[in-house]
């Protein structure tokens, strides 16, 4: 009576799923419709698969890439499908236009206005001349200005239920999982944690993301408290400059543009009274990569440390080996043993994670001071 | 080499043409196949190649081995010695971290040394799935199921690219004479394989994009921070995005096999209309389900030996299941759900059976147990995705919280009813699709095709990431 496991199984036995009664094709015309739908499809994405490959590292590949599709381009813009699909794009609110990584879009924060318009301390540097309300063109003239010196921050404010505390996590693959990590550490009833990081992104590359005006539009629109940057693990790859010039990796002018790219991010959050805590890239299990991660870390701390509402965060020293080596394993705070590094050698586990979420709430707290009810452990 | 990528479309319209103009020169073809799927498996990382060529071997050379013997003890004693050094590669590069830190965890807790070093071995992609296919293949030699294949004809059983990174599990006696014999130019079931691949980039970069990063992500990553509904919502969406992934690629797996003329066999059946664990288990990841059957309960003892021996076997099977997927704890308890899930149910089936109940199956019946299945699978996924066993039960205490409720939009909520509710859209509609499909002549075929691939490019997001399956 009992059906046994092995006779239910047989009966429905992992077979070949019935054949339709489809007529069948042969190769050559199978191949035909492959080469077909191979070429409309790269017509029709023409303008998505040339801004993709222009978001590519500076190299054959790239170069390659884009002389292949420059020409496929030209010919879907005589043909209009470009612009069908331009216009497709734009019927699915993306702008064609827009930088090939993508716009940033903050997602909904469920704060009601009247708290949101009260909910700022006043910002020293800024408080003046209020940068989140200023027309572009002024705000494109201001940048022009020398950046004005702000003075000493005041501590981050106590939040309340009603009045939460703004943080957000931006930078690259590593700030999502660092986002994840600072919101597991703070009190959700006090603060509202938006987790913005985007994978593949950094300084280096503007052209494909750019965390400047990524930074500008979440002080505009969410006007946080406190911000956390983690990025630089993609950046060892020449910038682009406005005018599409290639500046190689290690050059004065890429270290100079880098340098500024760095320090105008964290003005656009410090000069609104926004604090701001740099993460450094932590040590990572290649060592071809150890040099150019250590100097642009002195560039991050350098930035931060210089600016009064900011504080740079190590990560390298608290996950090295005692040897100075690369270790995936650490020891907790009860001296067990646990895996922090993701197979990868770059990336953290969760566990890992939440070490370095810690490690960057207690920066914040001893650089600005953390209002204890912000957070859900002893800092 | 990622399925939903432009250098795939390149990499498969080349081997398409090359394996058709090769197929009438049998030995000339699996050299250049076998060629076609280690670029394939290198693409992604060309480091441990060599160990795919090393597995082939040894199932090769085991197989060999096992047949110059027809004395059952000898021929079991060799069949095991050679599923042991097929397994020492796979206990190797995925278990070795796992069993070092927690055994020097459990010595440090004795105030002992630890005993071996802590490493973290780089896991192979694909490891777990070509494992099993050697492992089978010796046994079904070994059972006489099979003859021994050349070694060319094993090596590209093992590595054809379509099933080599995530499966389906296909068995040597359902692959090997297809590779044997050239295959039919005139015969290509270019309807099927067309709505296996679009449908599954699909499901792939629009479906399990869209819900894992909406509410997915955020959740599992900080359950502290989010309501119960939306908690709720987000392991529901979960089941989707493990189906969705998963499903989508064996079915683009299995339609460009179909182009290359290969059959391999079906991997999901509509998983979250199961009435029971078992019958669950029956339609998700069907290869591994009969794998498992065939290689580890049977030969245990299956149900042959009494109830509770039944019992024990049911559940040794559906922790290796669940260890297959990962090393981990998580995955331990994931396998220890179902397997108590299945011998409960096959309990109560007893129990009423022994009382004399006759099971009535009312639609509402039915519905009922789909419900509560479908929660059942749902809660075990809660302990496949979570990082930990602590962040499961976190997220489960989460699901009486009040809180926010934003992750929970009305897309969220549509992608998740409208994939539910496709797994009991009746097939005819779909099959005369594909029938009215494969009317067409090739170029509006292909032209269809691109507004396909088109809307799925148009529609998903940045980038593509790996699919989830690869990590085992």
């Amino acid at each position: 009576m009992t059906q046994t496991l092995e006779r239910v199984v047989v009966a429905r036995e992992a077979r070949a799923p019935e054949p339709t009664g489809a007529p069948r094709a042969s190769a050559r015309d199978v191949f035909v419709t492959i080469l077909v739908c191979l070429s409309l499809w790269a017509l029709l994405a023409a303008p998505l698969l040339e801004r993709n490959a222009r978001a590519g590292p500076v190299g054959t590949r790239r170069s390659a890439a884009l002389a292949l599709l420059r020409p496929l381009v030209a010919i879907s813009d005589t043909l209009f499908l470009s612009r069908a699909t331009r216009s497709v794009e734009r019927a699915l609110g993306r702008d064609p236009e827009a930088a090939p990584g993508g716009e940033l879009a903050l997602p909904a924060f469920d704060l009601p206005a009247e708290e949101f318009e009260s909910a700022r301390v006043p910002p020293g540097p800024s408080a003046g001349s209020d940068p989140t309300t200023a027309e572009p063109s002024a705000r494109a003239d201001e940048e022009d200005q020398p950046a004005e010196v702000p003075p000493a921050p005041s501590p981050i404010r106590t939040p309340s239920p009603s009045n939460k505390l703004r943080v957000a996590v931006i930078g690259d693959s590593l700030s999502q999982g660092l986002g994840p990590a600072i919101e597991r550490w703070m009190n959700p009833g006090v603060v509202r944690v938006l987790s913005l990081g985007r994978p593949s992104t950094g300084l280096s590359r503007e052209d494909y993301f750019n965390w400047r005006s990524g930074m500008r539009l979440i002080v505009e629109e969410f006007r946080p408290d406190l911000v956390f940057v983690m990025l630089g693990s993609n950046d060892a790859q020449a910038q682009i400059s406005r005018d599409g010039a290639a500046i190689p990796v290690g050059s004065a002018d890429w270290v100079e543009g880098y340098r500024e790219r760095a320090a105008e991010l964290l003005r656009e959050a410090t000069r609104a009274g926004t604090h701001v805590v740099w993460v450094g890239i932590p040590i990572v299990k290649e060592r071809e990569r150890w040099n150019f991660y250590r100097r642009v870390n002195d560039i991050y701390r350098d930035t931060a440390n210089a600016d009064p509402f900011g504080t740079f965060v190590d990560s390298w020293e608290p996950f090295e080996a005692r040897d100075g080596g690369y270790t995936a394993f650490v020891r907790n705070e009860r001296g067990g043993l646990v895996e922090v590094r993701a197979p990868d050698g770059v990336h953290f586990t969760s566990t890992g994670y939440g070490f370095l979420g810690k490690m960057a709430i207690r920066a914040a707290d001893e650089a600005f001071g953390m209002p204890k009810k912000a957070v859900s452990f002893h800092v | 080499m990622l399925f939903p990528t432009t250098d795939f479309a390149i990499f498969l319209a080349v081997v398409f043409a090359l394996s058709w103009l090769l197929n009438p020169h049998r030995a000339a073809w699996k050299w250049f196949i076998l060629a076609a799927s280690y670029v394939f498996y290198a693409w992604w990382d060309p480091r441990l190649a060599w160990l795919l060529a090393l597995v082939s071997t040894i199932a090769w050379a085991s197989a060999l081995w096992v047949e110059r013997t027809d004395d059952q003890r000898r021929r079991r004693r060799r069949t095991l010695a050679s599923v042991a050094a097929l397994l020492l590669p796979l206990a190797w590069f995925k278990y070795y971290g796992f069993f070092a830190l927690n055994l020097a965890n459990a010595f440090e807790s004795l105030g002992m040394r630890p005993p071996l070093p802590l490493l973290q071995v780089l896991l192979p992609i694909g490891i777990s799935f070509y494992t099993f296919m050697a492992i089978s293949y010796v046994v079904d030699v070994s059972r006489y199921q099979i003859q021994v294949s050349r070694w060319l004809d094993v090596s590209v059983y093992l590595a054809f690219f379509p099933h080599l990174i995530a499966g389906p599990i296909v068995r040597g006696e359902e692959l090997i004479p297809q590779i044997r014999r050239p295959r039919d130019a005139g015969r290509i079931d270019v309807s099927r394989a067309s709505f296996l691949i679009v449908g599954g980039l699909f499901k792939k970069i629009v479906i399990s994009s869209l819900l894992a990063t909406q509410i997915v992500d955020p959740v599992f990553g900080a359950p502290n921070a989010h309501g119960g509904l939306e908690v709720l919502i987000a392991i529901y969406a979960y089941a989707i995005v493990i189906y969705a992934d998963f499903s989508a690629y064996s079915d683009i797996a299995i339609g460009v096999a179909l182009l290359l003329g290969f059959e391999f066999p079906a991997n999901f059946d509509r998983p979250y209309t199961a009435v029971s664990l078992r019958d669950f288990w029956r339609r998700w990841h069907m290869t591994l389900s009969r794998w498992l059957r065939d290689y580890l309960y049977i030969p245990l003892g299956g149900s042959r030996q009494g109830e509770l021996r039944t019992a024990v076997n049911i559940m040794i099977t559906m922790l290796i299941g669940g260890l297959w997927h990962g090393a981990g704890w998580t995955f331990v308890v994931w396998g220890a759900f179902h397997g108590l899930g299945q011998v409960i149910g096959r309990w109560r089936h007893r129990r009423a059976v022994a009382l004399g109940i006759m099971e009535r199956s009312s639609a509402w019946i039915v519905a009922r147990k789909r419900f509560v299945t479908f929660n059942l699978v749902c809660l075990g996924w809660v302990f496949f995705r979570a990082d930990s066993i602590g962040s499961a039960f976190e997220i489960l205490g989460r699901l009486g919280a009040s809180g926010s409720m934003a992750l929970v939009t009305p897309i969220v909520l549509l992608t998740i009813a409208g994939m539910l509710g496709a797994q009991y859209l009746p097939r005819d509609p779909a099959a005369r699709l594909q029938e009215a499909f494969g009317t067409l002549g090739p170029v509006l075929k292909g032209a269809a095709l691109a507004l396909g691939l088109f809307a799925v490019t148009t529609l998903g997001g940045q980038g593509v990431t790996p699919f989830i399956y690869f990590r085992f």
